[in-house]
């Protein structure tokens, strides 16, 4: 059968007055008597349309099985156009030219073919099919030449891409910022979620969007020691149905307090909304207590159970999403990397956070005469953060022993005032050579000098968390002492200045 | 994990772990359960991202990608189309002439209802959008499992120039119609949408079409959701079809109100307020119910004080999505009920609303009178201020949230005393109530409101208050701002909060100056009485005072509305034939509170009330048939006739009606230039019809007393000269001279000022005739 191995089911759009048909095969118009030999050649591969008249607006053509149609537009795919008799030639050129006016794409060229020339028909067929298999062989090589283009482009685009993450590293440029905290609830006496739900699976759909997420903490109220069960984390983006990152962590190895899964790189992307589940595996008779936030009144955004997909809490997780440029390291203290995550350290720094035994010992400390005698410096434990309640009038300044490690470049913290009425507070952080310089450059009488690093005064208002750093002009020496500094913006009333230094971090080289 | 099927031929398909081989086309009869209809014009290249993203659905059933190429000028546009139909069985191309977007729609639906009839529902995804992988079967199984609702529109998540939009409120027809198009085209439409014949305007090309295609939707009592994780991205760059529409959007808009003028009515907008958005939180002092309705006679939602309060603390979180209530009512139900038994509580929760709006609380009083209704508001320093104590409270939520958010209970507890802190007016409405009405108030609205606000303070959701969890910003305005919505788009402030019921029978409100025992206001009532006989609704509006005598059946009104304001019964800064009128744009025409007090007329007779014809104009373009009652052609004290026959002439474009007391005035207006077709004579009739076994009692009374001595003369009515009494006081002048047996009584008062001849009570007592 001839050109029906070549044919390509196609489908063609055929208007009538009565109902639109739909064929998908592409069409053979033709005027004329239509021989037996030519009805054998075309078979079943092509729908052979005769023209019966050209109108201004439409074609009316007659297929095999004697229904006439309005042909509107060309159809998508015309094989060959045919005058089986010189006398249709007129008729047949006339219905090109129609045709021609309401398509883009060229046609086959109107061709007279004696009827009983089976030979010509199928050359002429042959060799219209050639002429779109070339066209088409021309539209793949264009495609091949813009995929290798957008190839290239992708390389270099990765190249440098690869130059500035390296360089964020170095220079802690972008740490970590908190994007949103849901703090335990105070009176938390809600029942170990995953106990109560279906295969110990529970899911939270969290607040803030995909793109730019590098870590979420979910605070441990009482851990479970001696289980021997895995907790598995997942983290989907809900729209595509995505699985973002995944974690495996010992139960066993999970302590009270902020847990954070960080991510192998920062998400990148269109903005989805993300959703975090949660599950045990293995031996679910010691399950560790994930904490809940206050009461949720928002239905969408309160624990469910993964597998019923309803609440089972009237509360949130208490959570924390940090947010970061994609490449960026998430501390490593306290926290747990994605499954099979790939180390991206660059040579010779590492990101780590304070140590909690120098968080303990920190001390409120009194520098000048102006001093308040107010006692604001307080370790929180269960949150891993230091409150450093500013006074009305003045400064309040906390000293961490030790908090700046020897080859510390950079030290970065987060930074909240944790009640709504709360007034706007600023903060600082400061490294000095000697106690001395502290009031100095707090007070911005004085620049650092090498050895020394001071954040400048960052304003923070109520609930809106933010983020500082301080830079050494070169890696300390030896271990030093790190000041953090609070005030009121507008001094005279620190009602609800509730102050806190969260995720106190270094980068710290060798 | 339920199997899904890549909609993608098996050599293309990249199938995570656990879904299931795709089965190819060919390999099973094609009967999908859902099309998704592509429109093509000129995006000929990134169609490809459209339909790629079309092939890439995950789901259980098949889907028909519908390609039409509307025409397109671009060979590329065909020649992508046919290959991708030539590559896939599912995917048909389609080319037609350029007909707009709409009509390319409207082909792929067609095309797609008239192949598969197995097609549940369509997805009209524009050529340069994209939706991802799960995106149609979430959808689907959405659609499908909320019998209830007729189309699944997304949150708009752009890219290219980005931005993310929550469209995450419950779906509100107030909302689609009077603030933005809320449902993208890119929508999930149920087969039951386009069995009813509903397509696309193909006359609109400049946009907006699909805002259209909603309201048609809406006119067929379809409805649509919104499902918060869509997956559809749409392409936004600098200049597209929409930023052009929004450049016409006058125009376009004009034609979609003219094309949907019945959606666009107020009854219809004010009844969707009232399901969707209601105005009113009336807490049920004792139980705690809480009802929720703009219209409380109306069919309302009822839920408990801890329904409410979770809604309360979503809405500070997540206003847009969110809402309670504008306004809060502490009330007994009996009082309600009282209050709709005597007319006025319409008109009572109007002027509340208005109140709480300038005011921290509006206490609310019921006080018995027998003979008359009146509405009376009450400010501090008044002598009588808090005298008693209130049945009833309201606030609007935001005073009610500064409450809750001040823990100190010594401010909002000062209502308990005479003097309160809150800057708090105090309305009081005197009518016939019942003794019983009254009494049954064993329980406080002042305790029901601070109880209320205590259980608020003590909420567990306060600690979390105020933070939004919806990572996508809100674009809808506030729903506890919803009842604007309805301001706004009636011109209206407030819009008396009174829906229409199924079958309502057409509304005729009676306007009047003041209501006393008048003969305009006799005549209005008796009017009223016949039109109620006959099936019509009936309201009267009393707008220069606030207060009306009982001098008509309870059940000659529905309602007794008053406009209590200082409203000046004459005036104005423009002329007509010696007289001073007000138009629209005069201040003192208070053009947007009067549409609010008129809402939901379908009639107005205007009886003699001149300036509010200012705002008449506007009601009859909103399709209120406007009607003028004259009573009188008077004469000033130089003899020229004036006032209301003048006022009607100045107006006369607005009135679909005049009507006259006599066929003298019929005349007068056609003299003057009506149309005879707009004037018709109202017949006097008794304003008090005896039965007639009172007829017959009476003549045999006085056949019982026999001929008196005297003749017993009565005057009932106005003693001024627009009753002609100077030819009574003649006549009685002469009879008193010539000591005629007549005895003359008067009864009645002088109502209009007549200074040049002095008081007529006076002149009469001067000839011994006592009033």
């Amino acid at each position: 059968m001839i050109g029906a191995a070549a044919a390509r089911t196609q489908d063609i759009h055929i208007l009538d007055n009565a109902r639109r048909s739909y064929v998908r095969k592409p069409a053979i118009l033709f005027s004329g008597r239509l021989s037996d030999n030519v009805k054998a050649l075309a078979g079943d591969a092509y729908e052979l349309l005769k023209i019966k008249r050209v109108a201004e607006d439409h074609l009316l053509v007659r297929d095999e099985a004697g229904q006439e149609k309005r042909l509107g537009e060309a159809p998508p795919q015309i094989a060959a156009i045919i005058a089986f008799d010189q006398t249709d030639q007129e008729l047949v050129d006339r219905a090109s030219d129609g045709l021609r006016k309401r398509r883009n794409n060229p046609l086959p060229a109107p061709m007279l073919i004696d009827a009983d020339d089976a030979a010509g028909f199928a050359a002429l067929v042959m060799s219209n099919a050639n002429q779109l298999a070339k066209k088409s062989a021309e539209m793949t090589t264009s495609l091949f030449r813009q995929l290798a283009e957008a190839r290239q482009a992708n390389e270099e685009l990765q190249n440098r891409f690869a130059a500035l993450e390296a360089f964020i590293d170095r220079h802690g440029l972008q740490p970590f910022e908190l994007a949103f905290i849901n703090p335990p609830a105070e009176d938390d006496t809600e029942p170990n979620v995953l106990a109560t739900a279906s295969n110990a699976r529970i899911s939270q759909i969290l607040p803030v969007a995909s793109s730019g997420v590098s870590g979420v903490a979910l605070h441990v109220a009482k851990p479970a020691p001696r289980s021997e069960a895995i907790l598995q984390a997942s983290l989907a983006s809900v729209e595509d149905g995505r699985v973002i990152e995944s974690w495996s962590i010992p139960v066993a190895e999970i302590e009270a307090g902020w847990m954070t899964l960080s991510l192998k790189s920062t998400i990148a992307g269109l903005r989805r909304t993300l959703k975090l589940v949660v599950s045990v595996d293995g031996q679910r008779a010691d399950l560790p207590t994930l904490s809940l936030g206050n009461a949720q009144p928002l239905a969408l955004f309160r624990l469910q159970d993964a597998e019923l997909r309803q609440s089972v809490s009237s509360s949130s997780l208490a959570l924390q999403v940090y947010v970061g440029l994609p490449g960026v390291v998430p501390p490593n203290r306290g926290s747990f990397s994605a499954r099979a995550a790939q180390d991206n350290d660059a040579p010779g720094l590492r990101e780590m956070s304070l140590p909690q035994d120098a968080l303990t010992q920190t001390q409120q400390v009194h520098l000048d005469d102006d001093s308040s005698g107010f006692d604001g410096v307080t370790y929180l434990e269960g949150e891993h953060t230091l409150s450093c309640h500013p006074p009305a009038f003045g400064t309040t300044i906390a000293r961490i022993a030790g908090g700046c490690p020897a080859g510390t470049l950079r030290l970065s913290a987060n930074l909240l005032v944790a009640h709504e009425k709360a007034r706007d507070v600023e903060f600082a952080l400061v490294v000095g050579r000697e106690e001395g310089r502290i009031i100095d450059l707090l007070s911005g009488t004085s620049e650092p000098a090498p050895g020394e690093g001071f954040s400048g005064w960052i304003r923070v208002p109520a609930k809106q968390p933010r983020f500082a750093s301080l830079y050494l002009d070169a890696p300390a020496r030896e271990a030093g002492d790190l000041y953090l500094a609070t005030r009121m913006v507008d001094p005279g009333n620190q009602d609800f200045a509730w102050a806190r230094f969260m995720n106190l971090h270094a980068l710290v080289q060798g | 994990m339920r199997a899904r099927k890549l909609n993608k031929p098996a050599n293309e398909a990249k199938l995570t772990s656990g879904e299931a081989l795709p089965i190819a086309a060919d390999q099973h009869s094609f009967a999908p359960g859902l099309a998704i209809v592509i429109p093509v014009y000129k995006h000929s290249v990134l169609m490809t991202e459209a339909v790629e993203s079309a092939l890439a659905q995950l789901a259980t059933f098949d889907i028909a990608i519908v390609i039409v190429d509307d025409g397109c000028p671009f060979p590329e546009t065909e020649s992508i189309g046919t290959t991708y139909a030539t590559a896939h069985d599912n995917v048909f191309y389609l080319r037609k002439s350029n007909g707009g977007l709409s009509s390319a729609r409207n082909y792929g639906i067609d095309f797609a209802c008239d192949l598969f009839p197995s097609i549940e529902a369509i997805y009209f995804l524009d050529a340069d959008n994209r939706i991802t992988p799960p995106a149609m079967q979430d959808v689907f199984d959405f659609l499908k499992s909320r019998p209830e609702i007729d189309w699944v529109y997304p949150n708009i998540d752009k890219f290219g120039i980005g931005w993310n939009g929550s469209y995450q409120a419950p779906y509100s027809r107030l909302l689609h119609l009077t603030f933005d198009n809320i449902c993208e085209a890119g929508s999930m439409v149920s087969r039951r949408v386009f069995d009813a014949c509903i397509r696309f305007d193909e006359t609109m090309k400049a946009g907006f079409e699909d805002w259209e295609f909603w309201l048609q939707c809406i006119s067929h009592g379809f409805i649509g959701a919104n499902y918060p994780f869509f997956g559809f991205d749409y392409r936004q760059r600098a200049e597209s079809m929409l930023r052009d529409s929004h450049r016409t959007k006058a125009a376009i808009m004009a034609y979609i109100r003219e094309k949907h003028k019945k959606l666009f009515m107020p009854d219809t907008l004010a009844q969707w307020e009232h399901e969707e958005s209601p105005r009113f939180a009336a807490i049920a002092t004792g139980t705690y119910a809480v009802s929720l309705f703009s219209d409380p006679l109306a069919a309302h939602a009822k839920i408990d004080l801890e329904t409410f309060i979770d809604r309360y603390w979503a809405s500070l979180a997540e206003p847009d999505a969110h809402g309670i209530p504008p306004f809060m009512l502490w009330i007994a139900p009996a009082h309600l009920e009282a209050m709709r038994k005597i007319g006025v509580l319409h008109n009572l929760l109007w002027h509340a609303e208005r109140l709480s709006e300038k005011h921290h609380l509006v206490a609310i009083r019921l006080e018995h009178d027998p003979g008359r209704i009146e509405l009376k508001l009450i400010e501090a320093g008044a002598p009588d201020y808090m005298a008693k104590k209130p049945l009833a409270w309201m606030c609007s939520a935001d005073i009610f949230k500064a409450c809750v958010d001040d823990i100190s209970d010594e401010w909002i507890g000062s209502i308990r005393g005479k003097r309160p802190s809150p800057d708090t007016v105090e309305l009081v409405i005197r009518g016939p109530f019942k003794a019983f009405d009254l009494d049954r108030t064993v329980l406080s609205a002042t305790n029901g409101l601070l109880s209320t606000l205590g259980v608020f303070r003590d909420s567990a959701y306060r600690r979390i208050a105020n933070t939004r969890w919806t990572w996508r910003g809100g674009y809808s305005p506030p729903v506890k701002k919803h009842y604007r919505l309805l301001r706004e788009a009636l011109g209206a402030s407030p819009v008396l909060p009174r829906v229409a019921t199924a079958g309502q029978a057409p509304r005729i409100g009676f306007l009047l100056p003041i209501a006393s025992f008048g003969g305009v206001e006799k005549v209005a009532y008796a009017m009223a009485r016949v039109l109620v006989r006959l099936g019509y609704e009936t309201h009267l509006y009393v707008l220069g005072k606030s207060s009306c005598e009982m001098v008509f059946e309870p059940g000659d009104f529905t309602s007794v509305n008053f406009l209590m304001d200082d409203y000046p019964l004459w005036g104005g800064a423009h002329h007509f034939a010696g007289h001073d009128l007000m138009m629209a744009q005069d201040e003192g025409a208070r053009v947007e509170r009067l549409l609010g007090l008129f809402a939901g007329l379908d009639v107005v007779v205007n009886c003699q009330v001149a300036p509010v014809n200012a705002v008449l104009g506007e009601l009859r373009r909103r399709g209120v048939k406007i009607l003028d009652h004259v009573h009188v052609l008077d004469r000033t004290r130089s003899g020229r006739s004036a006032w209301h026959p003048y006022i009607a002439l100045a107006y006369e474009h607005i009135y679909d009606l005049i009507l006259t007391c006599s066929e003298q005035m019929v005349d007068w207006f056609h003299g003057m230039g009506v149309p005879s077709a707009k004037l018709m004579h109202i017949r006097n009739a008794p304003s008090y019809e005896m039965r007639e076994s009172e007829v017959r009692t009476v003549l045999r009374q006085r056949q019982r007393r026999g001929m008196p001595e005297r003749l017993k003369t009565l005057f009932i009515g106005r003693l001024d000269s627009q009753k002609g009494i100077e030819r009574l006081y003649a006549a009685a002048v002469i009879i008193k001279r010539r000591k005629l047996p007549i005895d003359i009584r008067l009864i009645g008062g002088e109502v209009l000022n007549d200074q040049a001849r002095g008081s007529w009570t006076e002149r009469f007592a001067e000839i011994d005739i006592k009033l």
